[in-house]
């Protein structure tokens, strides 16, 4: 989906794409509207990504692949041609669910095979890289503080436009400052926390497989900047 | 001399005529000697104490407000301006005063069943402040409220569900995750769940690996597979378990967060009111319906920033309020309410309603209470009439008083007008006194007609018009006056001006013994003269101020008496006040114009030939008599009858006539002056036409009383005077009547100078006689009357005509038959 950039005499930019990484069970996750934020903030485009994993294409053609739904427990069968079609339709309703919000912004929805790293890889050129989840878990409180992920060589003040950006969806509780001491602990501190989401700088991810840890372990949108 | 005429009648005799002479100036008119009162002016009398003249009223009313008992609500009757309200008024005040206040009437929220409100009943002062305690309690829940949910006390516990039940449901699929990574498998997420795949080196096998393996392997992959699966599948099941689990821990929570917070706010209030019990069911009611509801007030108080305003009258709140509709606080005593436009509404009660994006809406807090609430405890004063006029109203009067309890049902709902959702509040026992206020045909009619109103109005206060006029009670009229003088804030009177106000309201009564009880008339009487008194710049009022008050009154009704005096006057309408006439007579008529009241001559004439006994009324005949007009005239009928044809059929057909009228007679007071026209007719004798006549007469002859003789008299006396008074002329009114002289000093001047003159006559020959000039004649023995009285020359009149009627139907016999018949006669 694509429509025309807004006219806009905004100030030099140094951000020009916002990719949005969803897994394919996070179509209503709340990763998208920081990503049209930060788009809108920014007037950048916005990359909607629906990242399928090769484990789960090789698991859908194995002979006994059932599947067990969410929150029935019910199972199916899952082949690939099944797997296709409710990817087929997890990209439709993704679309659709950004069509109104994103009026007015340059989009772009599809599917992609990749891993997370991966995907700072492909998109180096994009700025902003936002990672989602499926939905928020009902569990956890309605305020929460949002983090930004720091070293010791972060710049504070490189946080503060994507924070501003974001300041409608952090009103309600201040910001808190991590500083990365590792994989582990951070991600011990973060299920802690419970961050309403969490910044951290590209520049800051010493250890690639540290970043796909927190994807995969928590449900909280990581926004990656430049 | 009454008496002796009485006893005639008894006998059925024929009344014997006496000379009658011209009444002695004095019995004109009874005069008030001012001379003989004991003050100077009304500044030196007391004020009346209770009332006068009404002890029969006020006995009745002691009675009616004493009595307890079901069925005793009072009608107090009699005509207007008696003061029966202030009277009644002032009675229930004064009792009332020593009763005990009835509690406040509240209606508040019904929780079971919402549509019908339920009816507090409070102490004195108590529903205000209960109002006012419900109202800063909803103030207060929605800060309260909100501010618990905030607090760090809730966010912890809340967050310490949330994290027992996340701990638990992530060990759920950590345990099968572990499970599954110790058979070599995975759980991999799918757009819609789980599925769970083999893995090698970290990797998930495709299906060309898959096929490499051996079928054993293959075997126990898909075994440990569905091992997997199954654990995830009741990993999923317990999860949504304890989802509902969570849901049902958190609402726990919130229900006593909330219980807590609203508990603290009502622990005040419960103390304040633990001694009434209905409050507190109604405040353990509140209660529970806040914390049921703590989501929605939460809610609210985000979206408005606090309280409803007080111009909100539809709130989601209102079910907390307390609707007071009957508020006693500074009440002194049991209340007295005067319900002066007592429609159902305002006698019952209302529901009023709210549009809302075109949908009517209500709710208890638009319920109005009516008077019959007001006055619950004590007394309600209506005016029957004005009840009776009101649609609905005396119906639903007669339903409270009967079941006891006012019932608010919108009419709107009775008639089935209106389809809109309303309420039906709970019925609120009523124990009240009404008291109607009418005039007797009502209560009369009521009690003819309406088989309720007896049972429920058991009690009459029946207020008399007047009362005697003795010394006591003359002293006891100066009172009144000197009370109302005060308290309408007029200038003393001084005892000259008392005495003409005695005198008018005699003449009010239309009897010189009598003074009449109308208070508004006197209170008319007093402001006028009160105001010719500021007029002459005078302190205190005379006399002469209320005497130019009463004929400023007269002058200001007057002008049809005149129109009609000068139409007399102009010889259009034909009335002789000298000569003589045959057959004809001044009759005296009264017109009555509400208040104001005069009296005009009428000419009388008759007419008679040889017929068969029949007299014709005109006015009947025309339609322009009324009823008790041709009573009196079939009456003259029979005493011509009983008279004169005792031996002969009354061979007389005759018509008679009130000349010159244009508009319906009634009363009998003409019947006197009929039969004397009649009587010339037959006896051929001239009448006076210097005299007027009235009176009603029995079968004997006898005359009778009858009313407005003081207006008559002057009605007369007015044209003879314009036309110039002769010394003969004068006026004939039966004795009966003397006692209700009230006559202008003009006339009783006129009297007292022998220009004029009042004859009181108790018989029809009594006026025959003076009339004629000519005895009436007394019968003898044989039935037969001197012939050259009256009575004789009607008897011959009648004896020829029935001669010749003889004659015409059976001419021979006849003849001899009439012939010897005035033969015997004749011996």
């Amino acid at each position: 989906m694509t429509t025309s950039a807004p006219e806009t005499t905004a100030e030099p930019r140094r951000v020009r794409e916002i990719v949005l990484a969803l897994e394919t069970d996070g179509r209503d996750s709340p990763a998208i509207p920081l990503a049209l934020s930060l788009a809108r903030h920014f007037a950048a485009g916005l990359v909607a990504l629906l990242v399928e994993s090769e484990a789960l294409r090789r698991a859908a053609s194995l002979p006994f692949c059932v599947e067990v739904r969410r929150h029935s427990g019910d199972e199916r069968r899952l082949d690939p041609a099944l797997l296709e079609r409710s990817l087929r339709q997890a990209l439709q309703q993704l679309e659709r669910s950004l069509m109104a919000p994103a009026s007015g912004l340059r989009v772009d929805v599809r599917r992609v095979c990749s891993r997370p790293l991966q995907l700072l890889d492909e998109h180096a050129t994009a700025d902003i890289v936002v990672f989602g989840r499926s939905t928020v878990s009902r569990w956890l409180p309605a305020e929460r503080s949002p983090i930004r992920l720091e070293t010791a060589a972060t710049d504070p003040a490189h946080f503060d436009e994507a924070a501003r950006a974001l300041q409608a969806h952090t009103a309600s509780a201040p910001w808190e400052r991590l500083h990365w001491t590792g994989d582990a602990d951070v991600l011990a501190r973060l299920r802690r926390r419970r961050p309403s989401l969490i910044l951290i700088s590209r520049r800051d991810i010493a250890r690639a497989d540290g970043l796909q840890q927190l994807i995969e372990a928590l449900d909280e949108p990581i926004v990656v900047l430049p | 001399m009454l008496d002796s005429v009485n006893a005639a009648h008894d006998a059925g005799a024929v009344v014997p005529a006496r000379p009658v002479a011209a009444l002695e100036p004095g019995l004109l008119c009874r005069r008030c000697d001012a001379e003989a009162l004991s003050f100077l002016t009304t500044t030196d009398l007391p004020d009346l104490d209770g009332t006068i003249g009404q002890g029969r009223a006020t006995n009745a009313l002691e009675f009616g407000v004493g009595m307890a008992h079901e069925g005793y609500n009072l009608f107090v009757m009699g005509t207007p301006g008696l003061g029966k309200s202030p009277i009644a008024r002032g009675m229930l005040e004064q009792r009332a005063a020593t009763m005990p206040i009835p509690p406040d009437c509240c209606l508040v929220h019904n929780f079971r069943t919402p549509h019908q409100p339920i009816a507090l009943m409070l102490a004195p002062g108590t529903g205000v402040e209960l109002q006012r305690d419900m109202r800063n309690l909803v103030r207060d829940i929605l800060s309260g409220i909100p501010a618990a949910f905030d607090g760090d006390d809730y966010r912890t516990r809340a967050q310490e569900i949330n994290d027992e039940f996340k701990e638990r449901e992530e060990g759920l699929f950590t345990a099968v995750a572990e499970e599954a990574m110790r058979k070599n498998l995975m759980l991999v997420r799918t757009p819609g769940g789980w599925t769970v795949a083999p893995v090698r080196n970290g990797e998930v096998f495709g299906p060309e690996e898959f096929q490499k393996l051996s079928e054993a392997e293959q075997q126990e992959i898909e075994r440990n597979s569905d091992i997997v699966r199954q654990k995830l599948r009741n990993a999923v099941q317990e999860s949504t378990r304890l989802h509902r689990e969570h849901a049902r821990r958190m609402e726990a929570l919130n229900t006593d967060v909330a219980s807590r917070r609203v508990d603290q706010h009502l622990e005040e209030l419960r103390a304040h009111y633990r001694a009434l019990p209905e409050v507190m069911t109604f405040l353990s009611e509140v209660r529970d319906d806040i914390v049921d509801n703590a989501d929605e007030i939460r809610r609210f108080a985000a979206e408005n920033k606090g309280p409803p305003s007080a111009d909100q009258r539809l709130t989601p709140f209102n079910r907390y309020y307390v609707n007071v509709l009957v508020d006693r606080n500074g009440s002194t005593g049991a209340p007295v309410i005067y319900e002066d436009h007592p429609t159902y509404q305002n006698l019952i009660g209302r529901i009023e309603h709210l549009a809302q994006f075109g949908t009517l809406l209500t709710d208890f807090t638009l319920i109005k209470g009516g008077a019959l609430l007001r006055a619950n405890g004590g007394y309600l004063i209506l005016d029957a009439r004005k009840v009776l006029m009101q649609p609905f109203a005396w119906d639903a009067l007669k339903r409270a008083l009967r079941a006891r309890e006012a019932r608010i049902q919108p009419l709107e709902q009775m008639l089935s007008l209106a389809s809109t959702i309303t309420l039906e509040p709970a019925p609120i026992p009523l124990d009240v006194k009404v008291v109607l206020t009418g005039d007797r045909l009502l209560y009369h009619l009521l009690s003819a007609y309406d088989p309720d109103f007896p049972l429920l109005f058991k009690v009459q206060a029946d207020f008399a018009e007047d009362f005697a006029r003795d010394t006591d009670n003359t002293r006891g009229f100066a009172c009144l006056i000197a009370t109302l003088q005060r308290q309408h804030k007029l200038r003393p009177m001084d005892r000259g001006a008392v005495a003409r106000l005695i005198e008018h309201a005699a003449r009010r009564a239309e009897d010189a013994e009598k003074l009449s009880l109308h208070r508004e008339d006197l209170l008319d009487n007093l402001r006028e003269a009160d105001w010719w008194a500021q007029r002459a710049g005078s302190d205190v009022v005379q006399a002469a101020h209320v005497l130019q008050a009463i004929a400023a009154g007269i002058q200001r009704a007057d002008q049809l008496r005149e129109r009609m005096h000068e139409s007399i006057l102009r010889d259009i309408h034909r009335i002789q006040t000298s000569g003589m006439a045959i057959a004809q007579v001044n009759g005296l008529a009264v017109v009555l114009l509400g208040k104001h009241s005069f009296g005009h001559p009428t000419r009388i004439t008759a007419t008679a030939h040889p017929g068969n006994g029949k007299v014709i009324d005109i006015q009947r005949e025309s339609e322009l008599g009324g009823a008790i007009h041709s009573k009196g005239v079939l009456i003259l009928s029979a005493f011509l009858a009983q008279r004169y044809a005792q031996r002969q059929p009354l061979t007389l057909a005759a018509s008679l006539v009130f000349e010159q009228t244009y508009g319906a007679v009634d009363g009998d007071s003409a019947s006197a002056a009929e039969l004397c026209t009649l009587l010339s007719a037959l006896s051929g004798l001239p009448l006076r036409q210097d005299l007027a006549i009235t009176g009603s007469v029995d079968q004997h002859g006898a005359v009778q009383a009858i009313g407005g003789v003081n207006e008559k008299i002057e009605g007369f006396f007015d044209i003879c005077k314009a036309r110039g008074l002769s010394g003969t002329q004068g006026v004939l009114i039966p004795e009966a009547n003397i006692k209700h002289l009230m006559l202008r000093d003009d006339v009783v001047e006129a009297a007292r100078s022998g220009r004029f003159k009042v004859y009181a006559i108790s018989s029809i020959d009594q006026a025959m006689t003076l009339l004629s000039g000519t005895q009436a004649g007394d019968v003898d023995a044989q039935g037969a009357f001197p012939s050259d009285t009256v009575n004789g020359r009607v008897q011959a009149r009648l004896h020829d005509w029935a001669g010749l009627l003889q004659r015409f139907a059976h001419p021979k016999s006849g003849e001899s038959q009439n012939d010897d018949e005035r033969s015997g006669n004749d011996s």
